[in-house]
């Protein structure tokens, strides 16, 4: 008796302060999610499914009101509270169900583990505050750090981060940056914590087409440094074939199709992704007028049946209505999936 | 005399709506090359410098945060200047007109030195309305930020006590809280705080409302800062200009209070002279020696004018959109 509460004592003492999840892949298995509006009620995700493995990009592309960003907030259990629900499905880090997770839990997941960067690096700062505030205050919301610490830490991930005479900076306030420079400070407080997987919400799409290369550059390079997981959203789909490896095609809170990126490129097999494809612009597409898709994304209050693009695709039937097709691997390939009746079969 | 207080809450409260884009024009400018080279501290001495600039452009503001610092500053330190005991009567000399007989604003029809109980009503007027005003601030503040930020069932009861204690007229509650606590500057003051901390509560849950949409509110969450520490760095600070300027109004309105509810009685009791009581007091002397009512009606005008101007010349500082109109 007394030989087992010994043992006991040590377990007890670690579940007073549980241990956040460690190492491992982000999994999302068949989520869904209720969003409770005044007059009506939304379900932007249906039933995704998708994994970022560490040192991988996964790049998540849809068009807006597709659900993509639901989908980070969903990971990093921010959806505006009380409106919204997870109806069904699993978030995993690691071993860790992240979804099962309590808010104290979560939040020491929150920056440390999974990390954001957002679109808009003008409104992810705030004003008052200097650059290396913003970072510290990342810093010591997770570790014991003394003031001098983490402000020495600072100014090496704004160094990381390509950040001139970041000993000097650190002291900027965000209007004193430039656009570019302030989404590098973003990047630095998303990543002064080394989390395992980042969700990057449309990081480019607020820059100027040069700064968005270096940009991108710069997540990848860390991310092959710290090893770690990319979910980048986008609707760019010229962002996403320089640094995928996977894609995975968003429609109408569904993943429509999901294949490596050159692979996506070449055999896109959902209409949806070979009309986004077609009304891309190319350098070497002059004159022609640019393919559109016509219509709008479905009305995501009223229940739908059967494929969610059926009354914009030009392949549609009867059948695509009434039933939702089930995930298809091309030609038998597990890592090229699709949901579609009358797949293109280029 | 007290209808004013619901206009003042409608322009903070407009202000109010103007505060959240405000920050992001501010955060626009861009240095100029001249002040790359150290462009913090530059950009820091300019903010400070044009604050400066826009108060020092306009006069009535100048004016204003004169008023307002010598109101306090006599209020604190007044009583220790006067010349005279506040309660010393002379009945020989009663009513002596200012600059005669050694009394710089002459004496009332006790014979007392008018100066010496005009400090002394600062100083009660001072304890009304700067402290009773900060207390509601403090207290509305709390209110306000978390009905804002956390919502829900909390946020309806906090809003419906606000809506509740709007509803009531200030002077209704001073005349029950002086007929449960008896005349005096308590229930006064109770008044005051009960009823003011609503009006602060209210425009500080909408501000902070604004501010919880803001992309750094949600970027905060996102790096696992705690809820406390993102209410006190990211929230708190962003609803100072706001309160600020309503504050300067409050306090005003407060003074105004004061006087009115001393005038009829009910606040200050002799021998603490108050500026309304003075005036109360000299009512019936005012035709044959008018500084008796002038002297504390002066004060009281010159206190309420000089704080209005200053909130007028804060608000011109923080949002400079709303300038020159």
């Amino acid at each position: 008796m007394t030989n087992r509460s010994t043992e006991l004592a040590p377990t007890v003492a670690e579940s007073a302060t549980p241990e956040p999840p460690s190492d491992g892949r982000l999994s999302v298995e068949e989520l869904w999610v209720e969003l409770r509006l005044r007059r009506r009620t939304v379900h932007p995700i249906n039933g995704v499914t998708l994994s970022v493995e560490r040192g991988e990009t996964l790049g998540l592309v849809g068009e807006s009101g597709s659900g993509k960003s639901m989908l980070a907030l969903t990971v990093m259990g921010l959806l505006p509270q009380p409106f919204s629900k997870v109806l069904g499905g699993r978030i995993r880090l690691g071993e860790t169900d992240v979804l099962a997770l309590n808010e104290s839990t979560m939040r020491r997941v929150r920056g440390a583990q999974i990390s954001m960067v957002f679109q808009e690096p003008m409104t992810a700062l705030d004003p008052l505050f200097t650059v290396g505030d913003q970072i510290t205050e990342a810093v010591r919301a997770h570790r014991q750090v003394s003031r001098a610490g983490a402000r020495e830490q600072a100014i090496a991930m704004l160094e990381r981060v390509g950040i001139a005479s970041p000993a000097k900076r650190i002291d900027s306030y965000p209007h004193e940056l430039s656009g570019g420079m302030r989404q590098r400070v973003v990047i630095a407080i998303a990543l002064c914590l080394r989390p395992q997987i980042l969700l990057a919400d449309e990081p480019t799409t607020a820059l100027d087409v040069t700064v968005q290369a270096q940009i991108l550059e710069l997540i990848s390079d860390l991310q092959a440094e710290m090893n770690m997981g990319v979910l980048l959203i986008t609707h760019d789909l010229a962002v996403v074939s320089q640094v995928a490896q996977r894609v995975a095609v968003m429609y109408a809170g569904r993943i429509v199709e999901m294949a490596p990126t050159a692979e996506l490129f070449r055999h896109p097999q959902h209409p949806y992704t070979q009309g986004l494809m077609r009304s891309t612009l190319a350098i070497d597409r002059t004159g022609d007028r640019l393919d559109v898709i016509p219509g709008r994304p479905p009305d995501l209050s009223r229940p739908i049946p059967g494929c969610p693009f059926e009354p914009r695709c030009e392949r549609a039937t009867d059948r695509c209505a009434d039933e939702m097709p089930p995930e298809t691997a091309r030609d038998g390939d597990p890592s090229h999936t699709f949901r579609c009746w009358h797949p293109t079969g280029d | 005399m007290f209808s004013t207080r619901r206009s003042t809450h409608a322009s903070a409260l407009a202000l109010g709506a103007e505060r959240a884009a405000v920050t992001d024009i501010g955060a626009n400018v861009t240095v100029d090359p001249a002040a790359a080279d150290y462009p913090e501290a530059r950009a820091g001495r300019a903010r400070t410098a044009e604050a400066w600039r826009t108060l020092a452009s306009n006069k009535l503001v100048l004016i204003g945060s004169v008023v307002a610092l010598a109101y306090v500053f006599l209020g604190i330190f007044g009583s220790m200047l006067a010349p005279y005991d506040y309660r010393a009567q002379n009945l020989a000399d009663a009513l002596l007109p200012p600059f005669s007989g050694g009394h710089i604003l002459g004496t009332d029809q006790l014979g007392r030195d008018m100066l010496s109980r005009v400090l002394e009503g600062l100083r009660i007027s001072l304890l009304v309305g700067v402290v009773i005003t900060s207390a509601s601030l403090v207290v509305g503040a709390l209110a306000g930020v978390l009905a804002g930020y956390f919502g829900g069932k909390g946020d309806k009861a906090i809003s419906a006590l606000i809506d509740i204690t709007w509803g009531f007229p200030l002077i209704l509650v001073a005349v029950l809280l002086v007929g449960a606590l008896g005349p005096g500057l308590a229930a006064m003051m109770l008044a005051v705080g009960i009823i003011n901390w609503a009006g602060f509560a209210r425009i500080i849950r909408g501000e902070t409302l604004a501010l919880r949409q803001r992309e750094f509110v949600e970027a905060a969450r996102a790096l696992g800062v705690p809820r406390r520490r993102i209410i006190r760095r990211h929230i708190l600070p962003h609803t100072i200009p706001v309160a600020l300027v309503m504050t300067s109004y409050y306090v005003a309105l407060a003074v105004i209070f004061e006087a009115g509810f001393s005038f009829i009685g009910l606040g200050a009791q002799p021998p603490l002279p108050s500026l309304g009581q003075m005036i109360a007091e000299g009512r019936n002397y005012m035709l044959v020696s008018h500084w008796v009512i002038t002297v504390p009606g002066v004060t009281i005008a010159l206190i309420v004018i000089g704080l209005n101007l200053l909130g007028d010349g804060l608000r011109d500082i923080f949002d400079p959109r709303l300038r020159d109109r």
